[in-house]
């Protein structure tokens, strides 16, 4: 399984060129007008790109529509000069709540015609926000059309999600899960990728993720001692029962030091690209024998070496 | 309320509305309308009971789609209409678009294959609109045909009706638009001539207030008519908003304030901003010394930084002298406070409190 990360910066893959030289991670970016980063992250770093796919950037759109007013057409003409970059881009799903919907057509299902109309090729990923049988059965119907289709994160908390996931896998499909970068969520989840942020938005609030490999579970721990709400943070590193633990993963598998993860945030990205660089092999080898069609790393030695990052903990 | 209270407020909103029926009102407007009346009553011969209406042959399929589209043209060439008569004939081709999308759910339900079925919709759709308007009109416009007894409100216009199609679904009743009405805490009052701006209103306050129900928001009846009155129909992207600051513990005041309500003066919210990354209202409320290490840390570097430029600066120092004495000396408070209240501050683990200062003061 890939786990594709948003919301590294041009900073985060300098501190991974100089930290972690020989680290590949799988990218996500979004699309957003006069916005030249991801650009400048492909041509600069592309040694410590695994994979780097697009996002349309409409969920920035939807939350800031004043600021960021781009259409399907602006995504498609960029599409057409960049789109060679990206291992894969996903379509203009604007419309989340599937409002603009009927029996004839959707919003979401338009803007994928548009795309293709305008010549986009190899197609967009469609994203699916609805996991109602007809649409799950024509995406059965269509793999060799859409390989890959992406499941929108309004969906994922759905009681039929993983089976649905699994109906597509078993049909030949390569699933997208959106916003999952929990470990409970991704073990036996029969997904080829999914994505997360949890990098920003936990490192905003001063805080990073790592494995507690006697729980079997992802935990957090902050370096504020207290949260927003003025309570004292549960989480603190100092009176964390696994500090030690991270103290230790922070300097024998991240190699920096406790400080700079304590007064940058940047570092604490740095942190949790690695810890899900990590988890995303992790979960590879937990789930490979329920996905056997998404073997892909023959680096076993790499493989070992992951596995026992968290066991030494 | 009962069922016999909400036919008294509807009379009373049609006696002041035009003093008579409104069927016979529309009927009226239509003649004076430059409309072609034979295709106006072929329309209303299907409409009538559009939702068991069965189309039987692909011929009669094709009439239907040519008599919906006539329709929609002659609409677009009315002129001198009020919106009641156009908010009418947009519920009727509302109404027709149901006649088809029941048939669509026939031939998908029918079809060999998912792919089959979607190349039907694809043709069936490619027929029906011919222009991307009428695409991106479809999905309200066959929302409103579907309000129980719409026709009766289509004085209020078609726009309204949009705005009340998108939150009816989610009221179980025989009369939606009667319940939103209720909901806006409308009374009838014989003493009272309500014109269609108040009804109007009314049916908006109700609509807000049903959406903050929906989404278990309770907001006081003062705010809910303040919200109302400077945006109208509240969007549910900005209900989501609230509702995520609300889970994250920001007062409702604020979070209604600072979503629908125009800043005041001297609002001690005002500095409080939204995160559109994680689409909440970020308020930190957390004390000042949260970010002590971190800050210590940083000044370290600072003057570290200092020695390994070799910084020497050339305006006066007595400024700069007089905060370094105050920070050395609140340092030095901090470390007797913490010292004799936080067990184990000079733990001898560490090198202890007093032998830094001795340190510091050599």
């Amino acid at each position: 399984m890939r786990i594709y990360q948003s919301s590294l910066s041009y900073k985060s893959f300098e501190l991974i060129r100089e930290y972690a030289p020989d680290v590949k991670v799988n990218v996500l970016r979004s699309f957003g007008l006069n916005d030249n980063e991801t650009i400048r992250i492909i041509n600069d770093f592309s040694d410590n790109i695994n994979s780097i796919i697009l996002d349309s950037g409409v969920w920035s759109k939807y939350n800031n529509p004043d600021k960021i007013t781009h259409t399907v057409y602006d995504y498609a003409n960029f599409l057409k000069k960049y789109g060679n970059l990206f291992d894969f881009y996903f379509s203009y799903d604007e419309d989340f709540d599937e409002i603009e919907r009927s029996d004839f057509c959707s919003k979401n299902g338009e803007n994928q015609r548009i795309l293709e109309n305008e010549g986009i090729f190899p197609y967009p990923v469609p994203v699916i926000h609805l996991l109602e049988d007809d649409i799950i059965d024509y995406y059965c119907e269509t793999k060799d059309r859409y390989p890959i289709v992406a499941i929108g994160s309004n969906a994922i908390n759905k009681y039929n999600f993983r089976p649905t996931v699994k109906k597509l896998y078993d049909a030949g499909v390569n699933i997208h899960a959106f916003k999952i970068g929990s470990s409970k969520e991704l073990r036996g989840l029969h997904a080829w990728s999914s994505d997360c942020s949890s990098h920003a938005q936990w490192t905003k609030a001063g805080r990073c993720v790592f494995y507690d490999n006697a729980k079997e579970k992802d935990v957090d721990i902050c370096f504020r001692p207290f949260d927003k709400k003025r309570n004292k943070q549960e989480h603190y590193y100092l009176r964390h029962p696994l500090y030690k633990d991270f103290v230790w993963f922070i300097d024998e598998v991240v190699g920096i030091d406790l400080d700079d993860i304590i007064k940058d945030s940047n570092y604490r990205t740095f942190s949790n690209s690695i810890y899900f660089w990590w988890l995303e092999n992790f979960i590879s080898s937990e789930n490979a024998s329920i996905v056997p069609r998404f073997e892909e790393s023959d680096d076993a030695g790499t493989i070992e070496y992951l596995n026992t990052i968290f066991k030494r903990i | 309320m009962t069922t016999k209270d909400y036919d008294i407020i509807f009379s009373k909103i049609i006696e002041t509305f035009q003093n008579e029926d409104i069927k016979s009102y529309i009927y009226k407007k239509l003649q004076e309308h430059p409309l072609d009346i034979d295709i106006v009553t072929k329309v209303l011969q299907k409409t009538v009971n559009f939702e068991n209406l069965k189309i039987n042959s692909s011929q009669e399929f094709d009439e239907l789609v040519n008599l919906k589209n006539t329709f929609e043209t002659n609409i677009i060439k009315m002129s001198n209409y009020d919106k009641a008569t156009r908010a009418f004939l947009k519920i009727q081709t509302g109404k027709l678009l149901v006649i088809f999308e029941n048939s669509l759910k026939e031939i998908k339900k029918n079809a060999k294959s998912r792919i089959k079925a979607e190349q039907e919709r694809i043709k069936l759709t490619s027929k029906l609109f011919v222009t991307v308007k009428q695409k991106d009109r479809h999905y309200d416009l066959l929302r409103v045909a579907k309000i129980p007894n719409v026709e009766n409100f289509c004085f209020l216009g078609i726009e309204l009706l949009i705005e009340l199609a998108r939150v009816i679904p989610n009221i179980k009743s025989d009369n939606p638009i009667l319940e939103i009405l209720y909901a806006g805490g409308y009374t009838y009052d014989s003493e009272k001539e309500d014109t269609p701006k108040d009804f109007i209103r009314q049916i908006t306050l109700g609509v807000n207030k049903l959406k903050f129900i929906r989404s278990n928001i309770s907001v006081p009846a003062n705010m809910l008519e303040d919200i109302t009155s400077k945006k109208g129909v509240v969007s549910g992207k900005d209900i989501e908003k609230v509702k995520k600051s609300l889970k994250r513990g920001t007062p409702l005041y604020a979070a209604l304030e600072l979503c629908f309500l125009k800043k005041k003066d001297n609002d001690p919210m005002q500095n409080i901003t939204f995160n559109p990354t994680t689409n909440t209202i970020d308020i930190d409320l957390s004390p000042s010394y949260n970010q002590l290490e971190e800050t210590c840390l940083k000044l370290t570097d600072m003057m570290e930084d200092i020695f390994s430029d070799n910084y020497v600066p050339d305006h006066s120092p007595e400024r700069f002298v007089s905060m370094l004495e105050v920070l050395h000396y609140t340092t030095k408070d901090l470390m007797d406070y913490w010292a004799k209240k936080w067990d184990k501050f000079d733990d001898p683990k560490v090198t202890p409190i007093s032998k830094i200062k001795i340190k510091a003061s050599n």
